[in-house]
């Protein structure tokens, strides 16, 4: 079992790398990324284009679910 | 002493016990007996493995072991069965307590308590022993009322330790008198209205001087409150929300353990004795967003409501949904309903002095808020709606993909286009597509989950380089919250098991991973099934475990028949494939005829043949193209593939859904190490994006790949959907069953058994060849149950079956010779609900009776609820002819919806003109939706159709056609046509054109009124004379709904069916009149409330007429089966079956979640 380490680190690595290549051409991963170096996740388009799934759950600093 | 061999077998036991129980209950009197029976067999097992233990220490080395271990092996085999059998018979049983007698004397009566109460309860009387005539009683005793303490905002209260408080006022009470029935059965119990906490007295109002009733209390379970049909009635629940709420976009279902309900509303607080409910919640609830939060987990909470259970099979072989929910613990449906009330249905009730919750276990709450964290980070890096698709198979989370349409839907392209002819686009549902590509099961949490969790676990430790000793229950830890995470399903707790089983030996004991799985599968079935033994049936139960004993078992005997082959054979067998995959994607019917299958296997037996031949020689592939040669891991992989669908597929999922998804076993290949990306990115990503800082910032990369990566798995489904068929399957009984899996375990362990039955044989000297005959023997025997498993049953004489596919017609015919003939398909759906009658229910019973070929299909009207689902019945099922009224005459593919909505009268863009359009013709934008026309385009004479006789011919018919006819016993069967009369300006109507069908055996006579308005009643009624419209059976037109003209009022109504329906049922004089009826909304056509009360009018203008008796509905008696001798039809239906095996109601109401 302890053998699929290796392979773990192969698929985590490989996805790092994979997903820079998405963000860098994807025009919403980029947008995504430029509104969450403002600290604007709302405004995120991959974060607007979940807003009916799970609308309970929002972007914020605490628990997943707020009052 | 290794003990594992032991345990296992304890374990096996244990569930060959269960199914002795499920086989052969026994009376549930007996069940005090049984427990201690078992309670004696397990300490005798428990002093057998000490008395073996002690043996095999102290005695002699050598050879053989002592005969206290046979014996421990008997043991555990008895006290496994016995713990089986008692264990699921006390789980299906909720026992009334006796409490005492009433003895009947001349001076009045006498009541004996023989046992006291535990808490207040309702009583029942029954008669005990013979009484010579009816007795009327009164129950005098005392009941301690609870009324709850209310605060100031006028809900109930907790104290600190969250315990409801109440007031406790004793009432003296005296029952209603209610009377024991002298004529009634010994053990029929007679309830008493009020209930009781003590029983002073019972008073005799009336009867006989002699005879003894006994006095029973009725267990205070949650399924006793609950009511079916129109007997449901409001109650008030006080409980807790046990579970994390079921969220649904269009409704929540909360989990509830009930402590107490008053019921009936304004009655008093009883204690709830087990059992737990569901209350449903819909968004218009007040306080809904908190009720659909994970927060409410825990929380106490006030609901009012009805109080139903769930509804019986409403057709034969159908779901049962009241067995379901019992079987995973729910006995009871509480509908809240805000509507008109001034409060909400359901309020929080929190404990006293801010105390938490009492009933929320601190791990649970965890859990669900570990779990809401990563669904936020979720949201956050991964697009929609391949999050939903990521949600789903890493946390469990079932909202966000159960109405999510395939990617390649209009909803999701990128530039926004809509579909064209060119570029249709898609909209099918993402998990129906799953579901016919055969990768369902990577939404349903299960082995495969837990193991990719599991080993990206020791992957991290590994890295980390801990020991194992130390990492092991932290993974343990993990795996239990990741249980929690998904809802806890027992796919989810057997895989948690084993796998925990798995790390404990791997870690502690050093055991090969191998001994580990062997010990594992039987300890987690026995862990799950001592919690709750009805689950054995479940389907995430049984294929779950299917799946992991088929791997375990079926992939090296799998592997076994593949690896030998090389060269040239090696090729034929990659040919065979090949060859079967193209043919069956591209004419599936015609594979599995034997007029195919046949030549086929002559054909592969040939090439085999020859290629041995050529292998012998050295010419043709060289020896070196042999199935080794491909990587050992993805040979592994496609031999578990092969084990998988020959355990698992082929036999279960066409036993719990009808139908197998060929492109499984393709899809699979890349599908599973797919999905081990897709959950550990998820789980990583998930996890990192929780840490503050660069946290976020590498969930986000993580889930931009995985994004890709989920596309790719939502892709992988749509094509599966897409090239490959989804067939449906006759449904395999249990001798079916029964003899596929010996025959598997045969193939498996051929070796050791055919050693073992040799060395019997040799000590026996028993002839080599006389147990080859033996063998030959039992196979054969095994072959024919198969077989005969698989063919349809045959009815003595006529026998016709009106389905309960809601709002809708849906019969078949079958006639003594044996000619099935089906009457209208369902109604079909695709844009609000996507209902579809025709594979949620017509097919389904078909596969269920063993049908794949019909003679004919019979369509009364063009009206989508009656012909909707013709398309679909043509794509999957054999069918002769298709026969439609005169008005369906030209239907073409290029019929265009101006020209068919101009034949049905009806304006293009209207409801009915579109869903007539879609269900009869076929939409171009969606060309893989079956429609009428397109469906009969395909079924012409082209050679492929020819050679699997899967042609269809087409005719109209007219009053005085004779559809079929034979002579048999009972006299002749025949099918005429009364209407639409030729040449008659009303053939050209959409409803007055209906077909209106006689079906006549001998003596007896069952008359279709298709969808006839009054006026077409009364035309039917003039131009025929009673002996041509007689019949004991008469379906209501339209449903029992037509209204003379639309809106029109009351008296209107009752002036039409007093005039026009009145007229033909003077001259059919039926015995039945049958209502093919369901919920109304979604039928394009008329105004749902205007059906609705129709639908009342008439149903009692006809139990006026001809006594409550005579009126027969398919949603509230399930399917209506008429039965003829050739002298008269005998009528029973789905109901009374039901109630006949123990249900306690009747009612089966518009079956709202499928066949």
């Amino acid at each position: 079992m302890e053998r699929g380490a290796k392979q773990l680190v192969l698929i985590v690595l490989g996805a790092m790398l994979f997903g820079l290549v998405v963000i860098a051409l994807r025009p919403e991963y980029r947008a995504a990324a430029a509104a969450m170096w403002r600290g604007r996740m709302e405004d995120s388009p991959v974060w607007t284009s979940n807003k009916d799934y799970y609308p309970g759950i929002r972007w914020t600093t605490g628990g997943a679910r707020e009052d | 002493m290794r003990i594992e061999p032991g345990i296992i077998l304890f374990c096996y036991a244990y569930i060959v016990g269960i199914g002795a129980s499920m086989a052969a209950p026994s009376d549930p009197g007996a069940l005090p007996v049984l427990s201690v029976f078992a309670a004696v067999a397990l300490v005798a097992a428990a002093a057998a493995g000490w008395k073996a233990a002690r043996d095999v220490r102290t005695g002699p080395g050598g050879a053989g072991a002592p005969p206290s271990v046979r014996w421990l092996g008997v043991a555990l085999a008895v006290s496994g069965l016995a713990l089986g059998y008692t264990r699921h018979l006390a789980a299906n049983t909720e026992p009334d307590m006796r409490l005492g007698t009433v003895t009947l004397a001349a001076s009045g009566a006498s009541y004996e308590a023989t046992a006291t109460p535990p808490d207040s309860g309702r009583i029942r009387l029954s008669r005990q022993g013979p009484l010579s005539g009816d007795v009327a009683l009164q129950v005098i005793g005392e009941l301690d009322a609870r009324v709850p303490v209310r605060g100031t905002n006028g809900l109930p209260t907790l104290d600190a330790q969250g315990r409801w408080r109440f007031s406790i006022a004793p009432l003296a009470v005296t029952s209603d008198v209610v009377t024991v029935h002298a004529a009634d059965p010994e053990g029929v119990q007679v309830p008493v209205p009020q209930p009781f906490t003590r029983i002073v007295a019972v008073r005799r109002v009336s009867g006989p001087g002699a005879g003894a009733i006994a006095v029973h209390r009725v267990s205070n379970h949650a399924v006793t409150f609950a009511r079916s049909g129109a007997r449901a009635a409001p109650v008030r629940v006080l409980g807790y929300i046990n579970a994390d709420p079921i969220v649904y976009d269009f409704k929540t279902v909360l989990p509830v353990t009930p402590q107490f309900i008053q019921s009936p509303a304004g009655g008093p607080f009883l204690r709830v004795e087990g059992g737990d409910i569901q209350v449903t919640v819909r968004p218009d609830c007040p306080g809904y967003a908190k009720l659909a939060d994970a927060r409410a987990y825990g929380r106490a909470i006030e609901a009012e409501g009805v109080l139903s259970i769930a509804r019986a099979a409403s057709n034969p072989g159908g779901f049962d949904a009241r067995r379901y929910f019992r079987n995973t613990g729910v006995h009871g449906l509480l509908s809240a309903d805000s509507r008109g009330r001034p409060e909400a249905p359901v309020r929080f009730v929190d404990p006293a002095d801010g105390a938490p919750p009492p009933h929320r276990n601190a791990l649970v709450s965890f859990s669900l808020d570990l779990r809401d964290r990563i669904t936020r980070v979720i949201k956050a890096t991964i697009l929609h709606p391949e999050s939903a698709f990521i949600g789903g198979v890493t946390l469990g989370l079932r909202y966000g993909l159960q109405n999510t349409e395939c990617i390649f839907s209009p909803a999701y392209r990128a530039d926004g286009s809509p579909p064209t002819k060119e570029n249709p686009g898609c909209d099918e549902l993402i998990a129906n597509e799953f579901k016919a590509a055969g990768v369902n099961h990577v939404l349903a949490v299960s082995g495969l989950h837990v193991t990719i969790i599991t080993v990206m676990f020791v992957g991290i430790f590994a890295i980390l380089r801990v020991p194992r000793q130390y990492y092991v229950p932290v993974i343990l830890l993990a795996l239990v919250v990741f249980a929690i995470i998904t809802g806890a399903r027992p796919s989810t707790l057997r895989a948690v098991i084993m796998n925990s089983l798995t790390l404990m030996t791997w870690a502690y004991i050093g055991r090969g991973l191998r001994s580990s799985v062997l010990l594992g599968v039987p300890v987690a079935a026995f862990l799950i099934l001592i919690h709750n033994p009805l689950v054995v049936v479940d389907p995430s139960f049984t294929l779950s475990f299917g799946a992991i004993l088929s791997l375990g078992l079926l992939t090296t005997p799998a592997l076994d028949l593949i690896q030998p082959l090389r060269g040239n054979r090696f090729a034929v067998f990659v040919l065979l494939c090949a060859g079967l995959t193209a043919a069956g994607m591209l004419h599936w019917p015609l594979v599995t005829t034997p007029q195919f299958l046949v030549p086929a296997a002559a054909l592969f037996a040939g090439l085999f043949v020859l290629a041995r031949r050529l292998d012998g020689r050295g010419r043709g592939f060289p020896g070196s193209f042999r199935f080794e040669k491909i990587p050992q891991g993805f040979g592994a992989f496609i031999g578990s593939q092969f084990a998988i669908q020959l355990g698992m597929m082929v036999p279960l999922s066409t036993f719990y859904f009808s139908r197998w998804p060929f492109a499984g076993a393709y899809a699979n290949l890349v599908a599973i190490p797919l999905i081990g990306i897709n959950v550990q990115l998820g789980a990583i990503g998930g996890l990192l994006g929780l840490v503050p800082g660069v946290g976020p910032w590498i969930a986000l990369v993580l889930g931009a790949a995985n994004w890709f990566f989920s596309w790719i798995f939502i892709w992988i489904g749509h094509a599966g959907a897409t090239w490959f068929p989804y067939p449906f399957a006759r449904r395999p009984g249990l001798a079916f069953l029964a003899a596929y899996y010996i025959l598997c375990a045969a193939w498996i362990w051929w070796r050791p058994l055919l050693d073992r039955v040799r060395a019997f044989a040799d000590r026996r000297r028993i002839p080599r060849r006389a147990l080859g005959w033996a063998f030959g023997a039992a196979g054969a025997v095994l072959a024919a149950l198969i077989v005969a498993d698989l063919l349809p049953e045959r009815p003595a004489g006529a026998r016709v079956t009106f389905l309960s596919a809601g709002y809708g017609g849906a019969t078949l015919v079958e006639s003594p010779g044996g000619k099935r003939i089906l009457v209208d398909a369902g109604f079909v759906e695709y844009v609000r609900g996507r209902r579809n009658e025709a594979t949620r229910t017509v097919i389904p019973y078909l596969c269920h009776r063993k049908i794949r070929r019909l003679d004919a299909m019979i369509l009364l009207s063009a009206r989508p609820e009656r012909a909707g689902g013709a398309g679909d019945v043509l794509e999957h099922v054999w069918v002769g002819e298709v026969v439609t009224p005169p008005l369906l005459a030209g239907l073409t593919t290029e019929t265009t919806p101006d020209a068919l909505a101009a034949a049905l009268d009806t304006k293009p863009g209207l409801a009915l003109a579109n869903r007539a359009h879609e269900t009869l013709v076929g939409d171009p934008l969606r060309p893989r939706r079956p429609a009428l026309a397109r469906s009969l385009a395909k079924r012409g004479p082209t050679w492929a159709n020819r050679w699997a006789g899967w042609t269809t011919t087409r005719r109209s018919a007219a009053a005085g056609d004779v559809l079929y006819r034979e002579t048999g016993p009972g006299g002749e069967f025949r099918i005429e046509v009364l209407g639409p009369a030729p040449g008659d300006a009303a053939a050209a109507d959409l409803d007055d054109g209906s077909l209106v069908l006689r079906i006549v055996h001998g003596d007896a006579a069952i008359l279709l009124t298709g969808d006839l308005r009054p006026e077409g009643v009364a035309a039917l009624a003039g131009r025929n004379t009673p002996d041509t419209l007689r019949a004991q059976i008469v379906t209501l037109p339209h449903h029992g709904a037509a209204a003379p003209a639309a809106g029109a009022e009351k008296p209107q109504v009752e002036a039409s069916l007093a005039r026009d329906l009145a007229a033909l049922l003077g001259k059919a004089a039926p015995e039945f009149v049958l209502a093919e009826y369901g919920r109304p909304s979604g039928v394009p056509g008329a105004l749902t409330s205007e059906r609705e009360t129709v639908h009342e009018l008439t149903r009692r203008f006809v139990t006026t007429r001809l006594g409550s008796d005579a009126w027969k509905s398919t949603d509230r008696d399930g399917a209506v089966t008429a039965e003829s001798d050739g002298r008269r039809w005998t009528v029973s239906t789905q109901a009374d079956a039901n109630r006949a095996q123990g249900g306690d109601d009747d009612a089966v109401a518009d079956i709202a979640v499928g066949f």
